[in-house]
């Protein structure tokens, strides 16, 4: 290990990888690349500075702490950190480590056998210094309470953002994701990663996911009346689906707003998908026969079978994230986006790809036949009036 | 003349055309891979094919990124018949690739008498017994 902090750190056992890839980033305009030979000790050299890199080049099999091991505590300590893989395993492993790596926490730029070429380290360090410069150290976050939920959840401080989803043979807008945020009065915004874990675990997301059906359900009557015709998704829990009386009061809710079921998706994600409980899957049944629209999310991370696919009556098919970033650069991981998206369309859904942050992102989905789109490439989420604002200039762009 | 086991112009243009950068990779090359091959050739004398399978895979590594795809070639598939505990098949690879090794280091080397000399045929050639 030397040096002090540097923006750019090689962790890797062998000593003449380390030298190539140091002299390829020193010619890049990046000199002094920090090195460490194994997780342990790059560990060591990241706990001893106060930001993590602004890149980090990890190789995956290394004696002592591997790749793997490292990989899971950067994610850990320093979540959102950007890396990048180099390895001489195969292809499909490198892309399963990828995978893992963004499970972590961890922003994965680049992944590639080596050797490393100069083109290779280029763009990751083009999309490196593109986003954010070192990471922050994160501060330790303040833990939230059953209680603070319920004062939040009472002060109606729970809000949808919406991102919009693309018909991409249109390039129309389609309808929107209502994603919960929690907008603290002293905190300011706090992301779902930060209490929708306590909410679930307490049973508070049922409350909670009553509070957005209700938000969403009022924002597409009110953009029904601006001229927005919009389908509008929430996404709801298996705790959710047992209540006893969800049938008749999501429907009443709809009618009381003055908008058709159809225009509300209710999102599952795949794992819970995956439950055997028969009140369940018997709801889910019931709510498509009201017509509202039923999502299977995260298509392609959870375990859903065949049959599972069969039994709920989905309508719609949302490919995860993984998948779409990992289908331009590997040939398996595009095989799995072009075998998720037919399976999709021979049962009749309406196929999403989700995370779409770049044109080639978008080029591939197009490629292989997804019929909408949603991720940063478009929009972030946004407050319900910015939303409305976006989709105007949209529809403008689209003319 | 045999065929060159060593793709000069591929690491030239990977690595830049300053000749003392390519002076000082080739060195470090010879300063580190020789001991490696012999940490291989000690494993797979022993019957050693978990050891054997993580230093071929890290000479495969080195191989191809210093473009000597022969050799490159070679260590993976003594990485992948170590893995499947094929340790005849691992010691053919090896002395096939020892043989390849001292012919890259001699072709890389300004020093004659710095070449590559294997060691350890012997004993892994006697380990087949």
């Amino acid at each position: 290990m030397n040096g002090s902090q540097s923006p750019i750190f090689i962790v890797d056992d062998d000593p003449l990888q380390r030298r190539m890839a140091s002299v390829m980033l020193r010619d890049l305009g990046y000199p002094d690349a920090a090195e460490a030979g194994d997780g342990a000790e790059a560990l060591v050299y990241i706990r001893a500075n106060e930001d993590a890199p602004m890149l980090t080049l990890c190789d995956l099999e290394m004696p002592g702490m591997d790749g793997v091991e490292f990989l899971c505590q950067l994610g850990t300590e320093h979540p959102g950190s950007t890396v990048a893989l180099l390895s001489s395993m195969d292809r499909s492993l490198i892309a399963a480590v990828e995978t893992m790596a963004q499970s972590h926490g961890l922003r994965v730029i680049g992944a590639m056998q080596k050797p490393a070429t100069r083109e290779f380290l280029r763009e990751c360090l083009d999309r490196a210094s593109g986003s954010e410069r070192a990471v922050p150290k994160a501060p330790a976050p303040r833990e939230f309470s059953v209680e603070d939920l319920r004062q939040a959840l009472a002060a109606h401080q729970f809000i949808p953002f919406l991102q919009p989803k693309i018909d991409l043979k249109t390039g129309a807008l389609k309808g929107a994701e209502a994603l919960m945020r929690w907008r603290h009065p002293e905190l300011g915004l706090i992301p779902p990663a930060r209490f929708i874990p306590l909410a679930e675990a307490t049973g508070m997301i049922v409350e909670m996911t009553w509070t957005m059906l209700e938000s969403a359900m009022a924002l597409i009557a009110q953009w029904q009346g601006r001229g927005l015709e919009l389908v509008v998704s929430v996404n709801i829990t298996v705790s959710f689906l047992e209540e006893l009386a969800i049938i008749e009061n999501v429907t009443s809710m709809a009618h009381r707003h003055g908008i058709p079921p159809a225009s509300v998706i209710l999102e599952l994600t795949e794992s819970m998908a995956s439950t055997d409980l028969v009140a369940v899957v018997a709801n889910l049944v019931r709510l498509r026969m009201r017509g509202f629209g039923l999502s299977i999310d995260d298509f392609g991370t959870g375990y859903a079978s065949m049959q599972q696919l069969s039994r709920i009556p989905f309508s719609e098919l949302k490919v995860d994230r993984s998948f779409v970033a990992g289908a331009v650069r590997e040939p398996h991981m595009r095989a799995i986006l072009e075998s998720s998206v037919q399976l999709g369309k021979r049962l009749g859904l309406v196929t999403i790809a989700e995370g779409v942050e770049n044109e080639e992102e978008l080029s591939m989905v197009r490629t292989v036949g997804c019929d909408a789109a949603q991720g940063y490439y478009f929009a972030k989420p946004m407050d319900p009036e910015s939303f409305f604002k976006w989709a105007e200039c949209w529809a403008v762009e689209q003319v | 003349m045999a065929h060159s086991l060593f793709d000069r112009n591929a690491l030239a243009e990977r690595m830049g055309n300053d000749p003392a950068t390519q002076r000082e990779i080739i060195e470090l090359f010879l300063d580190i891979q020789p001991q490696k091959v012999n940490e291989l050739a000690q494993a797979v004398a022993r019957d050693d094919a978990l050891h054997a399978r993580a230093i071929a895979h890290s000479l495969a590594g080195a191989f191809r990124s210093m473009a000597m795809p022969k050799l490159g070639d070679t260590a993976k598939a003594l990485e992948r018949a170590a893995a499947g505990a094929d340790l005849d098949e691992c010691r053919t690879l090896f002395l096939e690739l020892d043989e390849l090794f001292a012919r890259v280091c001699a072709e890389v080397s300004d020093d004659p008498d710095a070449r590559y000399h294997s060691g350890m045929r012997v004993e892994v050639l006697q380990s087949t017994i």
